[in-house]
């Protein structure tokens, strides 16, 4: 790149928004060389003068305020400008074009290559990315490998996915299909270089990185993140951030490079749900951590967060010596030790399910996967699905030999152990979906991992029939209610109900229980936070990576709750109601508690 | 309604979305907008506008009006108004179809602050990937084409949109109807 721009006799470069030359760290590179290289998008700027590094892929500056952009300018620039941020754009405008007007050579990203006919495809918001490469007599798009589609049918549906996620409006301002090279009016022919980048892509695509190559940088899976959300692109990533980040970072720089920041994933599920190219994320991400593990081996926590069905077991044994035990002051100074935190309890237990309702034919059976919370320590979650499922017209069985859904093995990273408990459930369960049985959950993880995770761990049709085959108990109660068969009763109208949806829940299906709240003639108030902070077993480690994380993540839940006041808290899923009462001090029940149907 | 009338309406509500001015009409009506648009802008240019069009404003506004093939950089860089034309539109997102086939006939459409798109009876597709189905869209060395959705814009700051970055602050379309090609 030196050698080329030096033939060129370049000084001055401008640059339009372009993770992969962040990637490669060719502004430091031609800086340290002399050349004097401006970037042009605004968010860029900012960085640039700030001497930072971007903290979003789609909008790098977000963490600075309009104070910061004004001051910036100031005192960078030398420019008089307010806070305004109408008159920061009007200035940077005035100053970047005098940029524009005298560089002597641009260089671009690319958003895709399109091969047939040789053309760079550049979708940019501000401009810069059409108006810099119209001007100087060199120009040079720097694009990692896999910006190359065969044709311009392949390039049109991956543009409007791209439009779509990035910032929810149709298109974005200018979509600019350049086929170099350009000509002047006099017929001076601009010289142009692509440039392709491969660091660790070609490779990637024989392994289990190989879907993370469809990414088109929209940014969606930053946007839904609630670790990323709170820490922001400095501490959760490195050049490639968030959710995504986890993935590049591995691509580019290795898996453990990445593993330095994965254990901000908490496991949640929403990034793999808004992906447009459909990257599972989240499960790709399990196995990022899984590759770490085998470096360092497992924490104390991890052991002990992973067993939790083993322990629940023990535990159930004799309920009341290990309620005592875990409540008491004995155990806060234990919890440390095991990499607990001491500011959580372990979650009481009862004796564990043995019996619902008898089996009966498909048509007047569902089948119940109860996971182990409704399981081993509240089973009056499982004593109001039966109800309300009787209720409904059913009966309520539960397959004694069924496992724990096995969501933490995957947190933490440990997909073979997954895998085996998963393989034991569809077994299980194939049994009753193949004959024609519905299974129903209480639990909104153990949706999440029957529709979501068995699929992809443990491919084969069994696992397709029981996902399409699975939901929760409150979507077909409205199902029931909204096909006219039963209506709801109305137990004590009026009554304030504070609903929290899971994330779990929002990955997979729209909740059920906000609207069969609102049918039952409950006011309402839903929390509009995208985690609760648990991130499953997550919250419970002790530490900066645990327990302190997960209540900075909740904190806007529990401010949300505490200004509800008074009234009945509820939420399907048993890690929020955990983090809600460690956070909050409220305790909260399932909905299906206050729900009750009539035919 | 036909087709085109149905996407034509998508365009329109599309427009007001974003905050371009669009303007139809015959032949005359539009015209007297374009003279008026020159008469009003302090320094005009024209991008891949047909001469048939552009010949006629240089006989009366010559003193303040360019062809972007025959000018340079900077007096490009210091119009107030670009006229460019479009023969595709995309209703779904509002566009406008741009070609140029010189370096001065995309600075011409990036510098000015004031974009105007003249259109004579155009093409309107539904979406990006029909136009692009459509194989209307010719990507030959040398030449560039453009989607254009809108003034530019940036949400940089705390996320607040605003408009005119690099690119034109204001966009307008006006399609004259009914001429004969
Ligand atoms: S699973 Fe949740 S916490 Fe983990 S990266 Fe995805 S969105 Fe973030
Ligand atoms: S991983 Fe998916 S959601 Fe995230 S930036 Fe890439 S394409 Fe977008």
């Amino acid at each position: 790149m030196v050698a080329l721009l030096r033939s060129h006799h370049v000084r001055r470069i401008v640059k339009s928004k372009s993770m992969t030359t962040e990637e490669i760290g060719l502004d430091d590179y031609l800086e340290r060389d002399g050349f004097e290289i401006v970037s042009t998008d605004l968010g860029e700027r900012a960085i640039q003068l700030a001497g930072d590094k971007p903290a979003h892929i789609v909008a790098p500056a977000i963490h600075f305020t309009r104070e910061d952009f004004a001051r910036l300018f100031r005192e960078k620039e030398g420019a008089q400008v307010s806070s305004d941020p109408e008159e920061i754009t009007k200035v940077a405008r005035t100053l970047l074009r005098a940029k524009f007007l005298r560089a002597e050579a641009a260089i671009s990203g690319a958003n895709l290559l399109i091969a047939e006919t040789g053309t760079v495809v550049l979708v940019t918001n501000e401009g810069n990315g059409r108006l810099g490469p119209s001007i100087p007599g060199l120009y040079i798009s720097v694009a990692g490998v896999e910006k190359i589609v065969r044709n311009t049918s392949d390039a049109s549906s991956i543009l409007e996915l791209l439009a779509r996620s990035a910032t929810g409006q149709s298109l974005t301002v200018y979509t600019t299909f350049t086929t170099p090279p350009q000509v002047g009016a006099d017929g001076h022919r601009q010289e142009f270089y692509l440039i392709l980048i491969d660091n660790g892509r070609l490779s990637a695509t024989k392994d289990f990185l190989a879907p993370a190559l469809k990414c088109i940088r929209c940014g969606a899976c930053l946007n839904t993140c609630p670790t990323f959300n709170c820490l922001g692109g400095h501490v959760f990533g490195d050049i490639y951030t968030g959710p995504m980040g986890i993935l590049w970072t591995s691509i580019t720089q290795g898996v453990d490079r990445a593993n330095e920041f994965s254990d901000l994933c908490i496991s949640c599920g929403l990034c793999s749900s808004v992906c447009p190219t459909e990257i599972p994320l989240a499960e790709i991400i399990s196995d990022v951590k899984s590759r770490g593990m085998n470096h360092r081996g497992r924490r104390i926590s991890e052991k002990l967060l992973t067993s939790v069905e083993k322990l629940d077991r023990a535990t159930c044994l004799s309920p009341p010596l290990w309620n005592k035990l875990s409540s008491s002051s004995l155990a806060s100074p234990v919890m440390p030790i095991l990499g607990l935190d001491r500011r959580r309890r372990a979650p009481g237990v009862a004796h564990p399910l043995k019996f619902l309702d008898n089996l009966g034919t498909p048509d007047t059976t569902l089948i119940y996967f109860s996971d182990v919370f409704a399981r081993y320590h509240n089973p009056a979650i499982a004593i109001h699905a039966k109800r309300v499922s009787n209720e409904l017209g059913h009966n309520l069985y539960f397959p004694t030999s069924q496992v724990e859904a096995g969501m933490p093995y995957l947190s933490y990273g440990m997909v073979q152990s997954a895998r085996r408990i998963a393989k034991k459930n569809i077994g299980l369960l194939w049994e009753y979906v193949n004959l024609g049985y519905r299974v129903v959950v209480t639990e909104p993880t153990a949706l999440y991992i029957l529709r979501e995770v068995y699929p992809r761990i443990s491919p084969s049709k069994e696992a397709d029939a029981i996902a399409s085959n699975s939901c929760s108990l409150g979507s077909l109660v409205l199902e029931a209610v909204d096909s006219g068969k039963c209506k709801l009763d109305k137990p004590s109208i009026g009554a304030k109900v504070f609903y929290h949806s899971p994330c779990h829940a929002r990955a997979v299906e729209k909740t059920p229980y906000s609207q069969l709240l609102k049918l039952s003639g409950y006011a309402v108030t839903e929390s509009d936070v995208t985690c609760c902070g648990m991130g499953g077993t997550f919250g419970y480690k002790k530490g900066a990576l645990g327990y302190d994380l997960s209540m900075v993540v909740g904190k806007e839940l529990f401010e949300q709750l505490k200004s509800f006041g008074e009234g009945i808290v509820t939420t399907d899923s048993s890690v929020c109601s955990i983090q809600m009462s460690d956070g909050a001090q409220k305790t909260s029940v399932h909905p299906l508690q206050l729900l009750k149907v009539m035919r | 309604m036909s087709h085109r009338s149905l996407h034509f309406a998508e365009f329109a509500e599309k427009c007001k979305e974003l905050g371009v001015e669009l303007v139809t009409g015959k032949e005359k009506a539009i015209s007297q907008k374009l003279i008026s648009q020159v008469q009003r802008s302090e320094f005009v240019i024209f991008a891949a506008l047909p001469p048939a069009i552009s010949n006629r404003f240089f006989v009366l506004y010559g003193n303040k009006c360019r062809e972007a093939n025959k000018t340079n950089l900077s007096t490009i860089a210091s119009a107030q108004t670009c006229i460019t034309y479009s023969t595709d539109l995309i209703a779904g997102s509002g566009s406008a179809v741009i070609v140029t086939n010189t370096l001065e006939e995309r600075q011409a459409t990036s510098l000015p602050p004031e974009l105007i798109v003249f259109c004579r009876n155009p093409k309107v597709h539904h979406n990006v990937s029909d136009f692009l189905a459509a194989g209307r869209a010719r990507l030959s060395p040398g030449s560039t084409l453009t989607i254009v959705s809108g003034p530019s814009r940036t949400a940089d700051i705390e996320q607040m949109l605003i408009k005119g970055v690099h690119g034109p602050k204001t966009v307008s379309v006006y399609v004259e109807e009914g001429a004969e090609n």
